[in-house]
């Protein structure tokens, strides 16, 4: 256990801790727009950010942290004068009215842009299917899905989701914070927290009826290295003769882990 | 090269040695040169820097060196048993070598690596053996050694870490002889199992599961002296515990339950222990459907072994009494990976647990260690 990777926390921490694991007897409402599910109730987003840390904001990390910091929204001058055109060509139908500083001058934003939370495919059916507290609708027709109308629909976005599903849950069962790990060359990073607080441990690859690759895996590690993470290979396992893509058989997934890092031996 | 060391008669006087030494020094290659943004072999510039640069190797090669004939161990080469009786030791071998009969016995891939260090003569039929006849007569047809382990194992010990071929049977006596040494009380080794168990970190499940009486009476006493000491009375959530410690199950299928264990303490596990975890934990369990592959042994075979045990450098070291601290697995570019079931075989055929490490041999002898975790 000596060779294993610490979570390592952050020096700076721009949110409160909350100790909710996940959204817990609430009723979220999230439009599948045929690539991912977004949340636009503005209650729904902090719950989600805050329980658990589920999905990803619209706005850069930078600029909320900015924005808690000085309880108001910086904008520069350019994007103002962009604004006021936009307000020109699109005209505004806006009720509500948010005060922004341009330039330390406070004025009215012209144009509002609404921000959302992006969930991506596992972590919507998390939520929908195992904590049932999320209610999905077609962002097209409005019409609300039921979990075998999105199982298909997340099928056919990627083939390899029910695997993708199965690994999400069985991390999601060990108390870990799950994001999409495409920044490290990794399908997930796993946090401990959230990434407001750690910087994630691992980088995630799942293995699927193949061998690891000599070449790639290399590569991986280095780059696991060069960040301070440790590259976690998942092994994916399902029985030969039941089909994958059903849902019933989720259950029959099995798992079993591995868990890499470049070794320099000499320093002892 | 050992054929043509020319053995004088005479010592050499002062001057002599310093102007020997001094010839040798003057001459050093370096990786200088100009950079050319294109590359053409035909071109002047580049055939002349590449003559001179040979010209220089050559130079330094063929320089007399001295050294002194009796500084070097010597040894025979025994082909019958593929071995090096060393019959003048000078020097300390540490790990290398072996006893028998009084005698002191190299296995070939150590002899090498003594010769490459200048520190071994080894005759065969009463001729010396050179650096490049040592290569083809040690890895020819009864080689235990293919080339790339023999590279790891002198990159290895130049290193400085004491290198040694794996043996499973001859490392389960020794760690059974070393714990044997140590002599703990079985009472006192419970008392730390419980505790460990208690801060769910990693504890001997075997132990335990064979030494079931003793367990729960050790777990009975330490609650005893918990109330004594605190004065409150024993408030544990895990209830289960205690039906399980007055009921009388039959003790196979105790025994099932504590492997099931084994299997589910894992390093991934690690935020179990947060109280986030601990405060909702029935909301973890309704999705926790998706379990780790159990281990079958009969369905799983592995092509792999363990090619060497490598300990850490010490003053002292005593090959009966250290452990080893990696164990490593040699494989090449070309071969294929080892699957996630093969390293786990490898993980429970050892005696006791020892960190994994893959070395990876390129085509350039260049080796990469991956340590794995499992």
């Amino acid at each position: 256990m000596a060779n294993v990777r610490k979570p390592m926390s952050k020096k700076r921490k721009y949110q409160s801790f909350e100790e909710k694991p996940f959204p817990i007897d609430c009723n979220l409402i999230g439009y599948f727009t045929g690539l991912d599910v977004e949340i636009f109730d503005e209650n729904s987003i902090k719950t989600l950010a805050n329980c658990g840390c589920f999905g990803e904001d619209s706005r850069p990390r930078q600029m909320i942290s900015a924005i808690e910091k000085s309880g108001i929204e910086k904008m520069t001058k350019a994007m103002y004068e962009q604004k006021l055109k936009w307000r020109e060509k699109f005209g505004s139908s806006q009720a509500e009215t948010k005060i922004i500083s341009v330039d330390g001058k406070e004025k009215e934003d012209p144009f509002i842009i609404e921000n959302t939370r992006a969930l991506f495919p596992e972590e919507a059916m998390f939520l929908h299917k195992e904590l049932n507290c999320l209610e999905i609708r077609n962002a097209i027709d409005g019409k609300s899905l039921s979990t075998l109308e999105l199982w298909k629909e997340f099928c056919e976005l990627n083939e390899s989701f029910p695997s993708h599903y199965a690994a999400y849950v069985y991390l999601k069962s060990k108390n870990w914070v799950i994001k999409l790990g495409s920044k490290f060359g990794g399908i997930f990073l796993l946090y401990k927290q959230g990434p407001a607080f750690y910087h994630a441990t691992y980088i995630v690859k799942l293995v699927v009826n193949e061998r690891i690759d000599m070449l790639e895996f290399k590569t991986h590690e280095r780059v696991a290295e060069n960040t301070k993470k440790q590259m976690l290979y998942l092994e994916i396992n399902f029985p030969d003769d039941l089909d994958p893509l059903s849902i019933e058989n989720l259950h029959k997934f099995t798992v079993r882990e591995a868990a890499f890092q470049r070794k320099i031996l000499t320093t002892y | 090269m050992e054929d043509n060391t020319i053995r004088y008669d005479k010592l050499l006087n002062g001057s002599e040695l310093i102007e020997f030494e001094n010839r040798l020094q003057d001459y050093s290659i370096t990786a200088k040169g100009q950079k050319y943004e294109e590359y053409n072999e035909d071109s002047e510039d580049i055939q002349k820097q590449i003559e001179s640069s040979t010209d220089d190797l050559c130079q330094l090669l063929e320089l007399k060196r001295i050294s002194m004939s009796n500084k070097r161990s010597v040894g025979i080469y025994e082909e019958d048993s593929n071995r090096i009786r060393v019959n003048s030791i000078l020097g300390k071998f540490s790990w290398l070598g072996y006893m028998e009969n009084k005698n002191m016995y190299l296995k070939p891939h150590e002899a090498l690596l003594l010769i490459e260090m200048n520190r071994l003569v080894v005759f065969y039929n009463e001729v010396i053996i050179s650096l490049e006849q040592a290569y083809v007569l040690f890895f020819g047809k009864n080689s235990t050694l293919t080339m790339e382990e023999y590279y790891v194992f002198s990159n290895l010990s130049r290193i400085g870490y004491g290198v040694m071929i794996h043996d499973s049977e001859y490392d389960r006596k020794k760690f059974l002889a070393i714990n044997n040494r140590k002599k703990v009380k079985k009472e006192d080794e419970m008392i730390w199992c419980v505790l460990l168990q208690k801060l769910n970190l990693p504890y001997k499940h075997e132990f335990v599961a064979n030494e079931r009486e003793l367990y729960l009476k050790t777990k009975v006493n330490l609650r005893k002296h918990f109330v004594a000491i605190s004065g409150h009375s024993y408030n544990d959530d895990d209830e289960d515990d205690d039906k399980e410690l007055y009921q009388d199950e039959p003790p196979s299928k105790k025994l099932k339950s504590e492997t099931n264990e084994v299997d589910s303490n894992n390093f991934i596990d690690i935020l179990k222990t947060e109280l986030q975890y601990i405060s909702y934990e029935k909301f973890f369990q309704k999705f926790c459907y998706i379990k780790r592959k159990q281990f079958d042994k009969s369905l799983e075979s592995s092509s792999f072994k363990f090619n060497f045990d490598v300990f850490r450098p010490k003053t002292h070291f005593k090959r009966t009494e250290q452990l080893a601290s990696y164990r490593i697995i040699v494989i090449t570019y070309k071969d294929e990976f080892p699957t996630h079931s093969q390293l786990e075989i490898l993980k429970r055929q050892q005696a006791y647990d020892v960190p994994i490490v893959i070395a990876t041999v390129s085509e350039n002898m260049k080796f990469h260690y991956s340590l794995c975790v499992l």
